[in-house]
């Protein structure tokens, strides 16, 4: 019998996002991995990942381009949420324009168009208008833009990949129910029900939300990658159990700001302190203050900012040192050179 | 008063923190028309300590476009590759905290973790072997790692030690090249808005006044505007780090000068050592209820390399932050604005931290709640990761030889460095806060060094097989020896590029 035994219940893909990592990072001689299926998943939407795919992927060594082919991949260089007034934002996941001299882009829009009308931000970046764009550019020319990106999977086909990779590891995989339970030293639980997420005594529960696309991703891998670099002897784990925990659950908040953010009329008001502080400083000075654990990027907290009506009073002085003329060319050559990009990208 | 915009900054004082921040407006705010005045007094002088500092000193010069080996010239700076810690864990016992990263991970896991479990099967090296840094430091050699330099010599870390009053007086010159409006004078009053409480203006001897929108604190301990006049309270922090004095004195250079600083702790505190081009600085940290200043003058005079070539100077501090370190239109940069031992040279960057979180948050005007309370939120934050790094060191010891030494191996310590260290201790696992100064490397140097390094490693390190993760290990410290072994000296490196002029220390004042 196995020293240690892991047993993890979810849908394909999510037993398998986590049962993959774990039979490349954690399975060991004296060590068992059981993936109990839930084959019940009716989720029609596809399964969107984040940028952080890339390097799960070359961690545990799974072939992206094959995948892509194999699974209906697409590239996703935006997360698209629903606001409270039933609009959409799109979160890119690279910054608008180009940073300079030190100085985040927006600063300069700002700037920019407090001297003359401007195009509205959301047009200065290259993300957007590639996710915006007709034909998506594949794999091999995305790596050579300058911008982030995630894949958007086939669920199942996904799920059913990620699986086979974990049996291939050493993992065993059987449909729920026919699990054995008692044995195991560790049950993880993904649930979409769970309040929080929490790693006590032999169970650890990640907590899966999927109102952001990508977040269930997020939650999944981060919670895997977490454990294995954590993993200690299962029987005696206990600060190991509280970091995880801790860790797993400051995210959390990150992400109820967003979630509050794109769902309260007034960010400023927000009985989140976090939130709050994001909006009253981004208003203040269009800095954008980040916390420890944060889950979205700059770019896609400035977009949600922005899209639920958040502007800040005034740009930053350093925005000052370019002269209003160079500083308006400037801007006109980005717009030209990011329509031109998109046009090549899409002839190609 | 009015809400008034910001186009005037008036730095009060011109020690290190006054012309750091005096040379970074300038070159970031003064094409967005700002004026930058600073007034200093001559007659009052400067702390003339703070010779060590940390890598990310070298990003500071950079970002004004300052010459590096100008600089070392101009400053009498050698190269600083990490801190030796001599007795800190117990009496006889030393190790090295490196400026560069210990070995390199393979297949995606950190490379201690290999290193604990080959510990975990009998070997003996220790994480020094797997150090550019300490190989360097220890053989006396440095280079400035370039690009084409490869992965290995690109792991080297540095920073400098430098001449404390050579380097206020070089950039000093740089700031004024850009503009900067130098005062000479004795601030003698701070006036303030009667109804907004703002500062105003400065009074100086001969009635002199210097009106301003913005003014920034950089008179060191005294802290002129933030405590005089702003009434900004001090967080203690001394029953964690009691050090509360220091003495230093100067000391003619014996030999080369090494690429490291070196603190040895004593009976009531440490005592560092900072080689310079021309001469070496000295300096015993301590605490006054266990040991006093004659005392502590006696062991410095007692175990320096060379003869004194300055009178020991007596400096008080009190460990801790202001509350606040901007308050109304007073920002607090430099010891003005709290103070944490210098036993990890990290006081010259928490004014480069200070400088540049003004910058980012720099205000239109004077009516500015939101910046100036993210400003000290992030501000708080950074003294308080460091505080924590520095009570490591106290709390690792095994040091049972004087009372002091009981008093801080006994002491409680706050929750976020226990947590810390249980992680740490129990396999080596370390998870950094995103603003954090210190990463994973310091953090093992120091717990390893004292004896609470990681008791077991990650499962994941097994991935790999006993006879290659040996053959890879192996591999590793050949590459790091022979990378020490082919770089120029420390000496050698100076002189080819940077070498100072000499210094007679007949012409400087006692
Ligand atoms: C013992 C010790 C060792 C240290 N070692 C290190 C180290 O190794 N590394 C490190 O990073 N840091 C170190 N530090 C900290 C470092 O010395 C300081 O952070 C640095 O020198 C900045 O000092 P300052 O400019 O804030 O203050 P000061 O150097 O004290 O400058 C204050 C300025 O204000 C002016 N002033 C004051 N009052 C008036 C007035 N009424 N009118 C006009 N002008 C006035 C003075 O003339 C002076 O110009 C050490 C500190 C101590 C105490």
């Amino acid at each position: 019998m196995s020293a240690e035994r892991i047993l993890v219940r979810g849908t394909p893909v999510q037993a398998g996002v986590i049962g993959a990592y774990l039979a490349s990072r954690w399975l060991a001689a004296g060590r068992a991995l059981e993936l109990a299926i839930d084959p019940e998943d009716n989720t029609a939407a596809p399964f969107v990942t984040r940028p952080s795919i890339h390097r799960l992927h070359g961690e545990i060594g799974l072939p992206t381009d094959q995948l892509f082919a194999r699974c209906g991949g697409s590239p996703v260089l935006a997360a698209e949420a629903q606001t409270a007034d039933g609009s959409s934002v799109q979160l890119p996941f690279s910054a608008f324009g180009v940073p300079r001299g030190g100085l985040e882009f927006h600063q300069y829009w700002l700037r920019a168009s407090r001297l003359s009308e401007q195009a509205d931000l959301t047009e200065f970046s290259l993300s957007l208008a590639l996710q915006n764009a007709a034909h998506k550019p594949p794999l091999a020319q995305l790596a050579q833009l300058p911008v982030e990106f995630g894949i958007a999977f086939d669920r199942a086909a996904y799920g059913n990949a990620l699986l086979s990779f974990a049996k291939a590891g050493g993992a065993s995989v059987v449909e729920s129910g026919n699990e054995q339970e008692q044995d195991a030293d560790l049950v993880i639980q993904c649930s979409p029900d769970a309040g929080a997420p929490k790693w006590h005594g032999q169970e650890l529960t990640i907590a899966l939300e999927s109102d952001i696309p990508g977040l269930e991703w997020h939650h999944l891998s981060s919670a895997a990658r977490r454990f294995a670099s954590l993993a200690a002897p299962l029987s005696n784990c206990a600060p190991e159990q509280a970091e995880w925990t801790r860790l797993a659950v400051a995210e959390n908040e990150r992400v109820a700001d967003m979630r509050e953010l794109l769902s309260i009329n007034d960010p400023l008001a927000s009985s989140r302190p976090a939130l709050q502080r994001k909006a009253e400083v981004f208003v203040a000075c269009g800095r954008i203050p980040t916390e420890d654990y944060e889950v979205f990027t700059p770019p896609e907290w400035l977009a949600a900012l922005w899209a639920r009506g958040v502007r800040p009073r005034r740009s930053d002085r350093m925005a000052e040192r370019l002269p209003d003329a160079q500083l308006l060319d400037w801007l006109d050559q980005l717009r030209g050179q990011i329509a031109s990009l998109t046009r090549q990208v899409q002839a190609a | 008063m009015t809400e008034q915009q910001i186009k005037r900054v008036v730095i009060a004082g011109g020690g290190t923190a006054g012309w750091m921040t005096a040379a970074a407006l300038a070159k970031m705010l003064m094409p967005a028309g700002v004026s930058v005045t600073l007034v200093e007094s001559e007659a009052i002088g400067t702390v003339g300590v703070g010779e060590a500092t940390i890598p990310p000193i070298t990003k500071f010069n950079t970002q004004l476009g300052i010459d590096e080996h100008t600089f070392v010239r101009e400053t009498q700076a050698t190269f600083k590759l990490g801190i030796e810690f001599a007795d800190w864990g117990g009496l006889g016992e030393r190790y090295f905290h490196p400026f560069g990263r210990y070995g390199f991970d393979l297949e995606g896991v950190e490379f201690h973790q290999y290193w604990s479990r080959l510990k975990s099967l009998g070997d003996e090296h220790g994480l020094a072997d797997y150090s550019l840094n300490t190989l360097a430091a220890y053989a006396g050699k440095f280079l400035r790692p370039e690009l084409d330099h490869g992965a290995v010599i690109g792991q080297l870390g540095y920073a400098y030690h430098f001449d404390a009053g050579l380097y206020a007086a070089f950039l000093r010159r740089f700031a004024e090249g850009l503009g900067v409006t130098r005062i000479e004078g004795r601030i003698e009053e701070v006036e303030q808005d009667s109804a907004s409480g703002l500062i105003t203006a400065l009074s100086l001897d001969h009635d002199r006044r210097i009106e301003g929108d913005l003014f920034i604190d950089c008179t060191g301990f005294r802290g002129l505007l933030i405590d005089g006049a702003m009434g900004s309270a001090h967080k203690d922090w001394s029953h964690w780090l009691p050090c509360n004095r220091a003495v230093a004195v100067a000391c003619e250079k014996q030999g080369d000068p090494l690429p490291y600083t070196r603190s040895t702790a004593r009976e009531a505190g440490w005592q560092w050592r900072i080689p310079l081009q021309h001469r070496t600085g000295n300096g015993y940290v301590y605490c006054d209820e266990h040991l006093s200043a004659e005392q502590a003058e006696e062991t410095l005079l007692g175990s320096l390399d060379g003869a004194p070539v300055s009178s020991p100077n007596h400096l008080r501090f009190r460990t801790g932050h202001r509350e606040e370190f901007w308050v109304g239109n007073c920002v607090a940069i430099g010891l003005s604005s709290g103070f944490l031992e210098p036993l990890e040279s990290t006081s010259i960057h928490l004014i480069h931290m200070g400088i540049a979180k003004l910058v980012s948050l720099f205000p239109r005007s004077t009516d500015a709640p939101v910046e100036r309370a993210e400003y000290n939120r992030l501000m708080t934050d950074d003294f308080t990761h460091v505080r924590d790094f520095l009570i490591l060191h106290y709390k690792a010891t095994k040091r049972d030889d004087s009372p002091f030494w009981d008093y801080v191996r006994e002491m409680d310590i706050p929750d976020s460095l226990a947590g810390k260290l249980e992680l740490l201790k129990s396999q080596g696992r370390f998870f950094k806060y995103d603003a954090e100064l210190f990463d994973v490397t310091s953090w093992l140097a120091v717990a390893e060094g004292q004896g609470w390094g990681p008791q077991g490693f990650n499962p994941i390190a097994s991935g790999l097989s006993e006879a290659n993760l040996k053959r890879s290990l192996s591999n590793m410290r050949a590459s790091y020896a022979k990378a020490a072994q082919v770089m120029p000296t420390h000496q050698a490196y100076i002189d080819r590029f940077c070498k100072a002029a000499p210094i007679s220390f007949a012409t400087e004042p006692a």
